[in-house]
């Protein structure tokens, strides 16, 4: 039997990469990083990020297919992220994407960049479901109930601002390098949660808000400021990231408890990377039937490892795109089969 | 010999086949917002009529701005996979000088925001004052002053009439040794602004 042999592209953000999936054994996953061009702007800068796309794709794809050892004539499908991300961004991923299409005459598969952060999971364990997928990153705060493969349904997701967001912003305030994440999780280790931030709401629901607490703190360091007081940031990190991964514990708490059926949780995105959540997430389920999957460090961050991963289910489902596929920006994971 | 002729740098979507140096068949359309989608498809279209195998391409000739900083990095990316994936030759011209008007001296202009203009003039491919970009005013200051001139653009933005070129015939004559691309991996949009 012909082997399946997925090459997969990613540039929804500032990350260029490409990855080569041979019957399921990552062979290739090459990624170009930004991110020290962005830590001189503290974040993301989208032009910027389309610009240094333009100028990795070949460099990524070319050291891929050096690292697989195949030629393109080799490849079964080329998968490619559609969204959601940066737009210009997005575009070059899939041009290119377009391009090998044409070229080698091979299916384009168009995968839900979400969906991909979900599925690089898989690098660590089979997923077991129902699931339940905790997606959270600098531009999504979504609890996903996972009936079976490739099914998605958003139970719950932040009214304002995405969780990594409200990190960033945190960060930037207190001065820390970006990405904020990191800076806070860090220093959070040496502080004690000494100021008093507003607890999140109990509502009842699965929405998650990040804007209230974010706004707090920046009020909190503005008055210190004012007053002349020293902040110590250490404490302030402590602080703000009990709060912020409280919340959303709390609300994972009430997912499992209204869906009880969920036999495995995963984390997802660049915020599962944060040490206190992994601890905490994996302490809350210790002695029950649900397992935890904690992502490897390497999956958190942007990756065409994840993309080819769901391109692979994706083509076992015959799920192909025309030549005419745009990229979305705003794509919902629940329309995943819709990009016409 | 099979040339791919691409330009996606202004409003129009612009998809060229020359055989032998000889402009075959185009396609040019006002396409603002929707090149992603339609380039790729229209060059599908164009090799379908022709009997060409997407694979039988021998080079590829591509305009690398200034313009619409999203819609030329479309044109740019697929140059640059083609080229890379057949190693087949890839020559980028300046967006400008496939605006002007064959044997006159052309002042070639194409909005840039703000009021101003991406601005270059040329005579037959060959540069009089390089790419660049000026206030509007500037712009007509230098038209007043050079009647002799040809205006060339789309130039709706200046409320004047200007010569509209077919670019795709224009990119085919221009391209020469001087702008053939050394190195596809390191090949850049031109974007004049940082």
């Amino acid at each position: 039997m012909n082997k399946k042999i997925i090459l997969a592209l990613e540039s929804s953000c500032d990350e260029t990469a490409c990855a080569i999936l041979i019957d399921d054994e990552l062979v290739a996953n090459v990624i170009s990083s930004q991110i020290e061009v962005h830590q001189k702007y503290g974040g993301v800068m989208p032009e910027i990020a389309s610009r240094l796309h333009l100028e990795n794709v070949l460099v990524v794809i070319d050291e891929a297919l050096k690292k697989a050892n195949i030629s393109m004539d080799d490849v079964t499908a080329i998968a490619v992220t559609r969204g959601p991300g940066l737009i210009g961004a997005l575009h070059v991923g899939l041009q290119a994407a377009k391009t090998l299409a044409l070229i080698y005459n091979k299916p384009l598969i168009p995968v839900h960049h979400l969906a991909g952060h979900i599925y690089a999971n898989e690098f660590v364990k089979k997923l077991e479901f129902p699931l339940l997928a905790v997606v959270v990153s600098g531009g999504n705060t979504e609890l996903v109930y996972m009936k079976e493969h490739l099914s998605f349904d958003v139970i719950g997701q932040t009214k304002d601002d995405a969780i990594g967001e409200s990190f960033d912003k945190v960060a930037r305030v207190l001065g820390l390098p970006y990405p904020g994440g990191v800076a806070i999780d860090k220093l959070a280790k040496e502080g004690k949660h000494t100021y008093k931030l507003p607890e999140p709401l109990k509502d009842g629901t699965l929405d998650l808000s990040y804007s209230g607490l974010k706004t707090a703190v920046i009020n909190l360091v503005h008055k210190l400021e004012q007053n002349n007081e020293e902040i110590n940031v250490p404490n302030m990190a402590k602080s703000f990231q009990d709060v912020a991964i409280k919340e959303l514990l709390d609300k994972v708490a009430l997912a499992t408890e209204l869906h009880q059926d969920v036999k495995q949780i995963v984390l997802a995105g660049g915020v599962s990377a944060n040490s206190y959540l992994r601890e905490q997430i994996v302490k809350q389920y210790e002695n029950t039937d649900i397992s935890v999957i904690i992502p490897p460090i390497w999956c958190t961050t942007d990756n065409a490892a994840m993309i080819a991963k769901v391109g692979s289910y994706l083509y076992d489902q015959n799920i192909f795109a025309d030549l005419s596929l745009s990229v979305d920006p705003n794509w919902k994971i629940e329309d995943y089969k819709n990009f016409k | 010999m099979i040339s791919l002729i691409l330009d996606s740098t202004n409003r129009d979507l612009n998809v060229g086949l020359g055989i032998d140096d000889k402009l075959v068949d185009f396609v040019s359309y006002e396409c603002w917002q929707r090149q992603s989608e339609s380039m790729i498809p229209e060059i599908e279209k164009l090799f379908l009529k022709h009997q060409i195998n997407p694979k039988d391409v021998n080079e590829i000739i591509v305009t690398k701005g200034p313009g619409s900083y999203t819609g030329m990095r479309i044109a740019l990316t697929i140059a640059k996979i083609y080229s890379y994936s057949l190693n087949i030759p890839c020559y980028a011209i300046s967006a400008l000088a496939a605006l002007s008007c064959e044997d006159k001296t052309s002042i070639c202009l194409m909005n840039a925001r703000s009021a101003r203009s991406y601005f270059g003039v040329y005579k037959n491919g060959n540069i009089i004052i390089s790419d660049t970009i000026k206030t509007n005013d500037e712009v007509l200051e230098f038209a007043s002053k050079h009647p002799e001139y040809v205006l060339c653009g789309d130039l709706e933005y200046l409320d004047k009439e200007g010569y509209k070129a077919n670019v795709l015939y224009n990119l085919l004559r221009f391209k020469s040794e001087a702008n053939k691309v050394d190195d596809i991996f390191k090949l850049k949009a031109v974007y004049l602004k940082d």
